[in-house]
């Protein structure tokens, strides 16, 4: 693409909105850009020198709808800077100068071209019939020859009418590449699907400054916030130092002011960041921060390397409270980390918390169940203790059951008053064991009142 | 085959015997032919790994081979092309930018190693502005010898489905605005009308549905008029649905056999992977309705299955030690003989399909499935969709794959009417302290395509009273209503279609359902003029076209809709065949795949 193209034409060009290379469909675009740019010359120059000074001032701006991306990006927020005059101005005088120079069957306006036309050099077709050439094939499409806004205007309102993803990005395209920004602006706020087009087009393109320009100049501010932080974490790749580095002068620079409910989570992500690179520096072994890009994940490894840890970076507790965990949540992951390093004790004051008012039954954070299932290693009193919590008897006595733990499975049955399956149970056990003993106790207390 | 171990079984009616899809890929295949017979010689076609599956259905590698093609790559990002390749290089791919870079850097790299290549770049199914201009920039342009496109748009999935292979339509055209996708669909409409007739009905819902409508109308007057009818085939009817009208039924497990399969394993153009446990490695099975068997249990409820199996089974092996045991009779035998290769096919069959369905069981009867699918039935049927749903708390905790607890996420969401400002909250929370921050991303982008909503109004408890979308007592194994596809629900999308075909039910109904629904409304009937309708129009042949994808639940049960009525048949065509997953993946940022 004839990118910088705009950049080079001189200021007469530009402000006949003609580009001898803008978006160029076919090849002949070139002559007949050049032809054109001569031939309305004459037609606007008087309207061009009333506006030389505000010239002047608007023509180092006009990179707007070139390619160049990073770079731009101080010059469009100029554009924004701008006083309201320039923009609304130049609106009217566009408007002004707006003239049909041909439509179709209609009479011609002026005679100069009238003239000109009757020496039968050029002929534009309607709008209606360019348009619908995108359908048959896009390459052959000729657009230069529009030069009027309300001829672009025209092209855009045809293109979106039929609906052809094509001919709404070429005229789009064309439209950027020749049309003042303000403008170009004014249409897309006009033609959402155009705009939708363009962004997409940008986006393809990866011209994510530009991009977020526009979306905020169309007070898409929440979009633009997403699409930053969608470049950020890309661009990242699997970097924590770049990302912490880029998201950090993200949040400073464009979140400050927003309200908008993502830049909590970017602040968020931001002090899990921080989190992340005190464990890289504390551990020496690779901290494969991508594994962990949780809040959640990066809890259970804390859990899992610094549980008795008290600095206030690197602990499970300032952990929930920094991202205001949810009790559940926060117990799950590090009963987790906790069974793996087999710190038992501990697990019971996690999860255990003490009914007070004189009640006798502990009462346990997590389903009892899978507790229990997640214990299996454990040692088989600890597991125990939270197979007795569960009130429902059946259900105990099916866990206790696959997690074999013996006394818990004969309690069961004691409970239930039910000697012959203690016996059958009995007969499993190894003899001389502490549960085969337990068992022949049972048995024999006499306070249990057997049903059979 | 000869009906044999059929003959006690239902009698089911051809799906469709009003059109023949086999001409669309007779046709497709022969302009691809055509464009392999502008360049002599050997080749090698690099494809579009979207692209490769489908062309399958129009052209299979032995008639590809016939025509000079000696290689098949796939084009795939950081890839050279080997050595020892044709110095014909066909690229063969969708119009999509994000393809292009990966064309460029394999033409760079050939003239980088000075190899003589004739490089030729083929569209499917038409070419794009924008790959082109990529191409020019990337100074590549001139090195290819020829940009052409290949206006194939349809592929003949079996006797009644036509994809047209587009994936993300739905995203592209709800969240992005991008009609291209519907562009396609209108296109490839007016040539199956152009072949098969102009329907006299039409009926649409949604936007996208009004969109490729109006499309469809401009594509007709630019090619000049389609006469209304066309000798022979009658379309009756042709409905078009937007997945938007009803983004919930690809959100609900599927429950049919076909729907499993797909769900567990992935089919992708009538092909599934299964893993090596059942087979001793990987194994690749075409499916379609050309196996009798497979014909006969796609459709049904995963829970009859075993029946039909068990029962077939049987028989088969009674007959065979019948023969064993040679007390047939003469003519008995002679029958017998004729049968065998047929009993040979059936029972290879079963083998196959005993396999894929132990497969399926052992995963059916996990914790997991049988949990989401009670947590889901109780949702569909409106119980405790105003609260934090604790088996979606739970999946995060015990981090199952995100997609099961986005589906059953979307699915409280739409059966809730949307959810309250801190439950939201909550979910979100949820899943981007489990999951990771990028997905805000994902949620967002949920959000802003309204399938995450918050609280206003819900539609879903009116809708599932006017259109009876949860059954309680349907049977899954001699069922009296599709809801079977399901177990309980019935897609509503299907609903709508059954209500619309039968005029008493549609004037109850008409009014406050289209106001119940997203989007513009179609709604014509075109009279056609007597005198030009020939042949008999007994058959009332239907096309109902999916934009934004249809489950295999869903062609169930339209199946079953045609198995009720003796003369309705319906022709399907869809933008993709998808499930929750492929759904949910379609509608995701993609994050990660752009870091690697």
């Amino acid at each position: 693409m004839a990118s910088n193209h705009i950049g080079t034409l001189d200021d007469d060009k530009w402000w006949n909105e003609s580009t001898t290379k803008g978006f160029n469909f076919g090849d002949e675009s070139d002559s007949i850009g050049e032809e054109d740019s001569s031939f309305f010359g004459g037609h606007h120059e008087a309207a061009t020198k009333i506006n030389l000074e505000l010239r002047a001032e608007v023509s180092s701006l006009r990179s707007f709808a070139s390619d160049g991306s990073s770079e731009d990006h101080s010059e469009i927020q100029r554009i924004r800077d701008l006083p309201a005059f320039l923009w609304s101005d130049t609106g009217t005088i566009e408007k002004e100068l707006e003239k049909p120079i041909i439509s179709g069957s209609a009479p011609l306006a002026h005679d100069l071209i009238s003239r000109d036309l009757g020496e039968g050099r050029l002929h534009i077709p309607q709008v209606d019939e360019t348009i619908h050439q995108f359908l048959i094939s896009s390459d052959a499409v000729i657009l230069e020859p529009y030069k009027s806004y309300s001829q672009k205007r025209q092209l855009l309102s045809k293109a979106v009418e039929i609906n052809d993803g094509n001919a709404i990005l070429g005229v789009t395209m064309f439209l950027s590449k020749s049309l003042r920004p303000s403008l170009f602006r004014q249409l897309l706020m006009e033609f959402k699907p155009a705009t939708e087009h363009y962004i997409r087009f940008l986006e393809t393109r990866n011209e994510i400054n530009h991009l977020v320009d526009l979306l905020n100049m169309l007070g898409r501010s929440k979009e633009a916030l997403l699409l930053r932080y969608k470049q950020i974490l890309r661009r990242a790749g699997g970097n924590l130092q770049n990302l912490l580095k880029d998201l950090k002068h993200f949040s400073s620079a464009d979140c400050q002011l927003s309200d908008e409910d993502v830049v909590l989570f970017i602040n968020q992500h931001l002090m899990l960041l921080d989190i992340q690179k005190e464990i890289k520096e504390k551990k020496d072994t690779l901290f494969p921060h991508t594994e962990y890009s949780s809040v959640l994940g990066t809890l259970g490894f804390v859990a899992e390397h610094f549980y008795e840890n008290t600095t206030p970076q690197l602990n499970v507790d300032s952990i929930k409270q920094k991202f205001n965990l949810n009790s559940k949540q926060y117990a799950w992951v590090v009963l987790h980390a906790l069974v793996k390093q087999q710190k038992w004790p501990q697990i019971e004051t996690l999860l255990l918390t003490k009914s007070w008012l004189g009640g006798t039954k502990d009462k346990c954070l997590l389903p009892l169940e899978d507790v229990c299932f997640s214990l299996k290693e454990a040692p088989i009193d600890l597991i125990s203790r939270f197979l007795r919590l569960i009130d429902d008897y059946d259900k105990r006595l099916t866990i206790a059951r696959k997690l074999k733990c013996h006394m818990v499975v004969l309690d069961v049955y004691a409970a239930q008053k039910d000697r012959a399956a203690i016996l059958t149970y009995r007969a499993n056990l190894e003899e001389n064991s502490k549960e085969a003993v337990y068992a022949d106790n049972t048995l024999k207390n006499a306070s249990i009142k057997w049903k059979n | 085959m000869s009906g044999f171990g059929m003959a006690e079984d239902e009698v089911r009616r051809p799906m469709n015997s009003v059109v023949d899809l086999e001409i669309i890929q007779q046709v497709a295949q022969k302009d691809l032919i055509a464009l392999f017979q502008k360049c002599q010689g050997d080749k090698a076609i690099v494809w579009d790994r979207a692209l490769a599956n489908p062309m399958n259905l129009i052209a299979t590698p032995k008639v590809l081979k016939e025509h000079g093609v000696v290689r098949m790559i796939q084009l795939d990002s950081g890839m050279a092309l080997p050595p020892d390749i044709p110095e014909t290089v066909l690229f063969i791919c969708r119009p999509l930018v994000q393809l292009m870079p990966v064309v460029a850097s394999c033409v760079r790299t050939e003239e980088k190693n000075r190899r003589r290549r004739k490089f030729h770049l083929i569209f499917i199914p038409r070419t794009s502005k924008l790959c082109e201009k990529y191409l020019e920039e990337q100074g590549v342009r001139l090195s290819l010898e020829s940009i052409d496109d290949l206006p194939i748009f349809l592929f003949p999935l079996d006797k009644d489905v036509l994809t047209l292979e587009l994936d993300p339509v739905f995203k592209e055209f709800h969240a992005d605005m991008d009609p291209t996708g519907m562009h396609n669909i209108a296109r490839a409409l007016v040539s199956l009308q152009k072949r098969f007739g102009t329907p006299s009905k039409v009926f649409g819902k949604g936007a996208a549905a009004s969109y490729v409508y109006s499309l469809m109308q401009n594509l007709k007057q630019e090619s000049g008029s389609i006469k209304p009818q066309i000798s022979g085939v009658g379309m009756d009817y042709m409905i078009l649905i937007d997945r938007q009208i009803d983004p919930l039924s690809p959100l609900v497990t599927q429950l049919t056999y076909e729907g499993l399969i797909d769900e567990f394993f992935g089919i992708s153009n009538n092909q599934v992977k299964l893993p090596e446990e059942k087979f001793g490695e990987t194994k690749t099975i075409f499916l379609s309705s050309g196996e009798d068997l497979y014909a006969e249990l796609r459709d049904k409820n995963f829970s009859a299955i075993g029946g039909i199996l068990r029962s077939k089974t049987t028989k088969i092996q009674e007959k065979l030690r019948q023969k064993e045991r040679g007390n047939m009779s003469v003519s008995e035998m002679k029958q017998l003989v004729q049968h065998l290769p047929a009993i040979q096919t059936l029972k290879q069959s079963l083998s196959t399909h005993t396999s894929i369905a132990e497969l399926i069981k052992a995963k059916t009867e996990t914790d997991e499935f049988l949990s989401s699918l009670e947590c889901e039935q109780e949702l569909l049927s409106g119980m405790g969709t105003e609260k934090v749903n604790s088996h979606i708390e739970n999946l995060c905790g015990k981090k199952a794959p995100l997609n099961n607890v986005l589906r059953l996420l979307l699915i409280q969401s739409i059966t809730s009417g949307g959810l309250k400002a801190n439950i939201l909250q909550h979910y979100q929370r949820l899943i981007v302290q489990n999951y990771g921050f990028q997905h805000v991303l994902t949620l967002n982008r949920l959000y802003a395509m309204g399938l995450l909503r918050l609280q206003g109004g819900s539609r879903y408890t009116t809708l599932r009273r006017a259109l009876n979308l949860t059954v309680c007592d349907v049977s899954e194994i001699n069922p009296t209503d599709f809801a079977y596809v399901h177990s309980i629900y019935a897609p509503l999308s299907i609903r709508l279609i059954q209500h619309r075909l039968k005029p008493s039910l549609w004037a109850n109904l008409k009014d406050s359902l289209l106001s119940l629904l997203p989007g513009p409304t179609v709604d014509e009937d075109t009279e056609i003029p007597v005198g030009l309708i020939s042949g008999k129009r007994s058959t009332k042949f239907t096309v109902v076209v999916f934009i934004g994808g249809c489950t295999f639940a869903e062609i169930s049960a339209l199946r079953f809709l045609a198995q009720q009525d003796d003369e309705r048949e319906f022709l399907v065509v869809t933008s993709k065949i998808i499930n929750g997953n492929t759904f949910l993946k379609s509608l995701q940022e993609d994050i990660l795949s752009v870091q690697s």
